[in-house]
């Protein structure tokens, strides 16, 4: 009887705890947020969550700072005697294994448990038996297995850009395979890798044999491709150490730690220090034997078309396309940017139809397709997002929704030319292909570089809107500071002079919808001045105004900010700021 | 359709204290196909969070000033909400940290089948042909259930009022749409970030400024769907209407469905429940009554088994009497034999 | 604390605490009806209700449930032993309705329109409308069946009397009906709300859990309001109320044991049909749990085990528990758990001028009761109508 009173006290006990920590938790309302100070956020996170693969974990994934541990250990004596294989083992070749204690063979799951336990614990048992500041020892879980770590990962993806490109190559100029350093391809008599014998032979970019996850290729040796992962971790951070542990500490090299490469302010540091060591005359081009310019072949019916009466028809086909390949190099950073697969042309993946080679985008999607930054389409509609683009461009369809544009790039060919595209068109062969370069430069010298517009004597000085006065003043729109501020922004942009063909191209920014002419109809023609009860898509003059005008400046980014830095500028007035377009009227 | 039911079921329960009244526009079932109704459309990417619409409608509804003036822009920094004296607000959001915040324009969003009026247990609140919810003040008793009720947290009180507070909140400007005129807060949005029409229409021209601009605006639109649908419809930037603070899990169930089920139960209570107690009643009435018999029968049993004992017994006793005399009869017989015996012996000696 | 005894001096504690809640509840209410709703609650825009619909309404009427549970035992499932009891619950039943009309009366804007709903304008697709009803028709019913005692008291009525006495089965099975309705209808009256209160508490069976606690709410303050009625009306009552009394107990304690497995298994299936359990690991999930395991399977077990042994004491502990629990859900329902998605800053928590309009209303109600036992024929059955079964 006592115990059952005993046990009921303790129930009750049990249940006041509980009921007060619901209320408390009621009461802090919503979970705890956690203030996150900067040296919380680090680029050396590794979720250890190898059982993953097995079933769902029992226990939180273990957060593991591989730099915390390096450094920890590079200050112990015996480390210099181990250095990385004091975790990593390496095969007979003296190839590390990235894994923690184990070679690259598949383990159960017990054992990878025992593994990590077994090493993990049993290192920090040896360091804090020695007197040294050591990770948990004791066996409970959460001092591992903590399901809320304090820390968050700022890592970064890092790329390999043309400065960095250039200063790896630098630092080979006195080789004579100075691609092969790094660039390596599979040789099948050989049976491995070996470097790259000649910059034409380099297949490019790692990722395109080492993708995220690795490969196996049936029939290789060996089968399995590395992972990007596996790969440059191999490979750049090997490298960097090899050259730090032959020439010391005074000899130049790159980071080995995580937060080296990934880390943000790390970054940073690596862009700062290429844009002193680069020399501003450096030529960056990545030469690879790549052509200055190529011409790019729409989808062609592939047999002559026959009609019903037997008699062939003439194809009347899309002209191809003249691209300026040295240009556009220079506007990337890599080739990947356009070539996210391989160093070959677009047609060899992505062909008319589509298939499972190109992941079944077709040739034609291949280069429209806005919302693929890979696209010709898809990286000129992210252009436009550039705040001097955004405000006329941002209200605008982005990509191929206006046909009137296709000549832009589909240039028709004039004259003499006309004759040679075609014959370009109708063959396949060498001959075919020596001729695009040349063929292309003469389609795209036509082509404005830079954006022009009417006279500046014809462009209206200021224009008065005040059909819809009543609360207001007439707003008095200074109509040709505007128009030159516009083109004033595109100066230098190669882009924004091809595709403003026209004169009155820029003016359609603001005069769209109607035929382009110096004197456009006025906003009224089409916006009616009052709202109706019957909704319609088309705004009322009111509505057109402050869409137009606002939407431009907040995408600009220029609102309520000076634009212009001549002395004593007024700031482009923020929407909200009414009398900053149109004075209030005096009672 | 609830409600004839209801009526029906009151009448079998012989409760007959409300008589049938007109059909109003107020039950659901009327409301759903109200193919001209009105509406407003919201586009948060327009707003600019200026606030001539709160000032509008101030104007409009002839309700007090506030403290601070509505080009007071400060306001926005803290979240507000509709109150007795603000028929709607705007609220600013900041989706993404650095980017330009979103407004958010908070009123009554007149649903299709409002919550509040399928709350309203005096038809205070109706749906009216026009799209607008209204309120009569004349018939609210002020139990304030469609407060409890409102799923966009929109009617507010007036708390202070002593002995004549009232139920508040945007009419859709009722009075001016009868004649013709656009909502004042419509009619003073500089950019025609509210659009005032047919709701069909407005359907059509949201879904078009969507799929003109995919990769701007969430892929939805708050109010087509949103508790069987809202007279007020809203299009938003992305990333989520959650952003700005919208419940986006309030499910396509209109309010009035949610507690249909419990009043349909109704008919079935008042109608099986009479037959199941007064059953219950009688078994346990009979139960009684027999248990009443089986009572009787064992006493009379009893006392019937009682009484034969008792004559078995009278005459076992009785048996018994009559052998102890026939006992005794002889015994004396006996003793007269013997007596007479000796006496005659005697004689003879004399 | 008799309150025979205490007819020589008013000033007993009971009466000098009356007192100053009534004093304050006078002041409150002065003030309420000068200034507003305003002046004296918390209430908001956001909590439209708070303490006085909380508490005055839904408990008021969870407990007072006892009436139709007793006089369906007694009239209905035959329990005739227990008649003794029905007056009793009957005038608690009663006055817990009156009462809740009267707390009404502070809550709503406009209390003089509160007839509106039922003569005036009727809005039929409102639950509300189903409750107000039934609690209307329902309140008519039981001072009906709450009169017989009064016109005992008064003498001189027979005739009346008889009457009334004739229609109780009617008004019985009446009042179970409506008791049914309104019971479960405060429970529908949240299924408009899916998005405010707290998924561990709505489920579309609200109506049944309402209806369900209800019946051992009713049960179990019948075995505390007798516990608590003996102690202090012990000289009122007759042997007939007497002589039954410890069997009423344990057989109100088996029902409530029963119905409230019941319910504990309708909460589990509601849990289950929607899966949330999920939820019960967070802290609402903990409070769900304190509510459900501390106030529903605790006392349940104790009135169980309390049947079992004929421990009356384990009985009357859980009666009171149970009371407190059932206070406990309809608080969780009608504000811990609702609007549980808003900051807590705009959270509701009642003021203290509420606190004690709540007060004040139960004190006027044990004092009401107070004043009829005393008085009427209650605890025992009229000399003049002993014989009558009524």
């Amino acid at each position: 009887m006592k115990n059952a009173k005993q046990r009921t006290g303790s129930l009750l006990v049990a249940l006041a705890l509980l009921g007060a920590g619901g209320l408390l938790s009621l009461m802090a309302g919503g979970g705890a947020a956690r203030a996150q100070g900067d040296d919380k956020l680090r680029a050396d996170i590794l979720s250890i969550d190898e059982l993953k693969k097995f079933g769902p974990l029992t226990q939180p994934p273990v957060v593991f700072l591989h730099d915390k541990h390096t450094a920890a250990l590079g200050k112990q004596k015996q480390f210099y005697k181990k250095e990385c294989g004091t975790c990593h083992l390496s095969d007979k070749d003296g190839t590390m294994f990235l894994a923690y204690q184990r070679d690259d063979k598949p383990m159960d799951a017990d054992r990878i448990k025992e593994t990590f336990h077994a090493n993990c614990i049993g290192c920090h048992k040896k360091m804090a038996e020695d007197g040294m500041k050591a990770g948990p020892t004791d066996v409970q879980c959460k001092g591992c297995h903590n399901g809320n770590p304090d820390v968050a990962s700022n890592w970064q993806p890092l790329v390999v850009d043309k400065k960095l490109h250039y200063r790896h190559a630098a630092t080979q100029a006195e080789s004579e395979n100075k691609c092969g350093a790094c660039h390596h391809i599979y040789d099948e008599a050989a049976g491995k890798t070996i470097a790259a014998p000649a910059p034409e032979k380099v297949p490019g970019a790692c990722v395109y044999c080492h993708t995220e996850s690795g490969t196996d290729v049936k029939g290789r040796k060996p089968e399995k491709i590395r992972s990007l992962r596996l790969a440059t971790h191999g490979e750049c951070v090997t490298c960097h150490r090899s050259i730090a542990a032959a020439g010391g500490k005074d000899v130049a090299t790159g980071p080995t730690t995580c937060a080296g490469c990934h880390g943000p302010l790390d970054q940073k540091a690596i862009a700062e220090t290429s844009r002193k060591k680069v020399p501003a005359d450096a030529d960056l081009r990545i030469k690879r034997g790549q052509p200055d310019f190529a011409l790019v072949r729409p989808v062609k019916a592939e047999k002559p078309l026959v009609g019903a009466d037997g008699k062939p028809i003439k194809d009347y086909g899309m002209p191809p396309v003249p691209f300026d390949h040295k240009y556009h190099e220079s506007k990337n950073e890599t080739c990947v940017s356009c070539h996210h697969a391989a160093l070959t042309s677009c047609a060899a993946c992505h062909t008319p139809a589509g298939d499972e080679k190109g992941g079944y985008v077709p040739l034609e999607a291949a280069m429209h397709k806005v919302e693929a930054l890979q696209s010709c389409a898809g990286c000129h509609a992210a252009q436009q997002k550039k705040p001097e683009c955004a405000g006329c461009h941002a209200s605008m369809k982005k990509g191929v929704g206006d046909v009137s544009q296709c000549g832009s790039c589909h240039v028709p060919p004039q004259g003499a030319l006309e004759q040679s595209v075609a014959e370009f068109m109708e063959r396949r062969d060498k001959d075919a292909a020596a001729m695009a370069p040349g063929l292309a430069e003469k389609l795209l010298a036509g082509k404005r570089s830079e954006t022009a517009t009417i006279a500046v004597e014809d462009i209206p000085e200021t224009v008065t809107l005040g059909s819809l006065a009543k609360d207001y003043q007439p707003s008095v729109l200074p109509h040709r500071k505007i128009v030159l501020s516009l083109v004033a922004g595109m100066k230098g942009d190669k882009l924004a002079g091809a595709f403003h063909a026209t004169d009155t191209t820029v003016c359609q920014g603001c005069h769209h919808m109607s035929p382009a002419s110096k004197t456009p109809p006025r906003c009224g023609n089409c916006h009616p001045a009052v709202e109706g009860t019957a909704a319609t898509p088309r705004p009322t003059l009111k509505a057109a105004y402050h869409n137009q005008c606002m939407n431009c400046h907040t995408a600009m980014g220029i609102s309520g900010k000076v634009a212009d830095k001549a002395p004593g500028a007024k700031p482009v007035p923020k929407s909200t700021d009414c009398t900053g377009c149109h004075a209030a009227k005096k009672n | 359709m609830k409600r004839r039911h209801f009526l029906g079921l009151l009448g079998a329960a012989g409760v007959t204290l409300t008589t049938g009244t007109k059909a109003k526009a107020s039950d659901a079932a009327d409301v759903a196909g109200l193919p001209n109704a009105f509406g407003v459309l919201f586009d948060a990417s327009r707003c600019i969070g200026c606030r001539k619409c709160e000032a509008a409608c101030n104007t409009v509804n002839e309700l007090p000033k506030p403290d601070k003036p509505f080009d007071d822009l400060t306001v926005l920094d803290t979240e507000r909400r509709t109150t007795a004296t603000a028929y709607t607000v705007v609220d600013k959001y900041t989706p993404k940290a650095g980017e330009n915040p979103v407004f958010r324009k908070i009123q009554c969003n007149h649903c299709m089948e409002p919550a509040c009026a399928s709350a309203c247990f005096v038809k205070a609140l109706k749906k009216t042909e026009t799209g607008a919810v209204v309120y009569d003040a004349s018939l609210c008793v002020g139990c304030r259930y469609c407060m409890v009720a409102c799923p966009f947290n929109i009617p507010a009180y007036e708390y202070n009022k002593a002995l004549t507070p009232r139920v508040m909140k945007c009419t859709m400007c009722y009075p001016r749409i009868k004649e013709g005129k656009l909502p004042g807060c419509v009619e003073a949005c500089p950019k025609e970030a509210l659009q005032f029409g047919r709701r069909r229409d407005l359907l059509n021209i949201a879904w078009d400024r969507i799929t003109a601009n995919t990769d701007k605006y969430v892929s939805h639109v708050y109010g087509e769907h949103e508790m069987g649908g809202t007279s007020w419809l809203y299009i938003a930037p992305k990333p989520s209407f959650a952003a700005l603070g919208m419940d986006e899990h309030l499910g396509t169930t209109p309010a009035p469905e949610l507690t249909a089920g419990a009043l349909t139960a109704v008919p079935a209570v008042v109608g099986i429940w009479p037959v199941l107690l007064t059953g219950l009643y009688a078994v346990s009435k009979r139960k009684d009554r027999i248990a009443e018999e089986e009572k009787k029968a064992a006493v009379e049993a009893a006392i019937a088994k009682a009484s034969a004992e008792a004559e078995a017994k009278l005459a076992e006793e009785l048996t018994k009497a009559e052998v102890a005399g026939k006992r005794r009869i002889e015994v004396e017989v006996k003793k007269a034999l013997e007596a007479a015996a000796k006496t005659s012996e005697g004689g003879e000696d004399a | 604390m008799s309150t025979e005894n205490t007819k020589n001096s008013l000033f007993t504690p009971f009466n000098i605490i009356a007192g100053v809640i009534l004093a304050a509840g006078i002041v409150v209410t002065i003030m309420r009806f000068t200034m507003g709703l305003g002046a004296v609650t918390n209430l908001s825009d956001n909590n439209p209700w708070g303490l006085w619909i909380g508490f005055d309404l839904l408990c008021g009427v969870a407990l007072a449930a006892g009436g139709y549970t007793t006089s369906a035992a007694c009239y209905i499932f035959g329990f005739k032993r227990f008649h003794a009891a029905v007056r009793p619950a009957i005038l608690t039943a009663f006055l817990g309705y009156a009462l809740v009309v009267f707390a009404l009366g502070y809550d709503v804007g406009r209390p003089w329109r509160l007839p509106y709903p039922i003569f005036y304008s009727q809005g039929t697709t409102s639950v509300l409308f189903e409750v107000g009803l039934c609690v209307f028709i329902y309140l008519t019913v039981l001072f009906i069946e709450y009169l017989p005692a009064a016109l005992e008291w008064l003498g001189g009525f027979d005739k009346y009397r008889t009457v009334l006495i004739k229609v109780t089965m009617g008004l019985t099975i009446l009042g179970v009906i409506l008791s049914t309705l309104h019971q479960s209808s405060l429970g529908a009256l949240y299924l408009i709300v899916p998005s405010k209160l707290h998924p561990l508490w709505y489920t579309p069976y609200l109506p049944v859990m309402f209806f369900m606690s209800s019946m051992f709410a009713g049960l179990s303050m019948v075995v505390f309001e007798g516990t608590l009625s003996h102690r202090y009306f012990h000289d009122k009552m007759d042997d007939d109320y007497n002589a039954n009394y410890m069997d009423l107990q344990f057989a109100f304690a088996k029902g409530a044991a029963w119905i409230m497995s019941g319910y504990l298994a309708m909460k589990l299936i509601g849990l289950a049909m929607d899966n949330r359990w999920h939820y019960l690991f967070t802290g609402f999930g903990a409070w769900w749990l304190f509510e459900v395991v501390g106030f529903v399977v605790l006392p349940c077990y104790c009135y169980a085990v309390g049947y079992r042994d004929r421990n009356i004491g384990l009985v009357r502990i859980a009666a009171p528990w149970t009371v407190i629990g059932i206070i406990l859900n309809r608080f969780d329902v009608s504000l811990v758990a609702f609007n549980w998605k808003l900051p807590s800053a705009l959270r509701y928590f009642p003021s203290v001028s509420e606190i004690i309009i709540s007060l004040f209303v139960v004190t006027v109600g044990v004092l009401a009761f107070r004043f009829i036992v005393t008085r009427m024929p209650i605890f025992y059955a009229h000399p003049a109508y002993k014989d009558s079964s009524h």
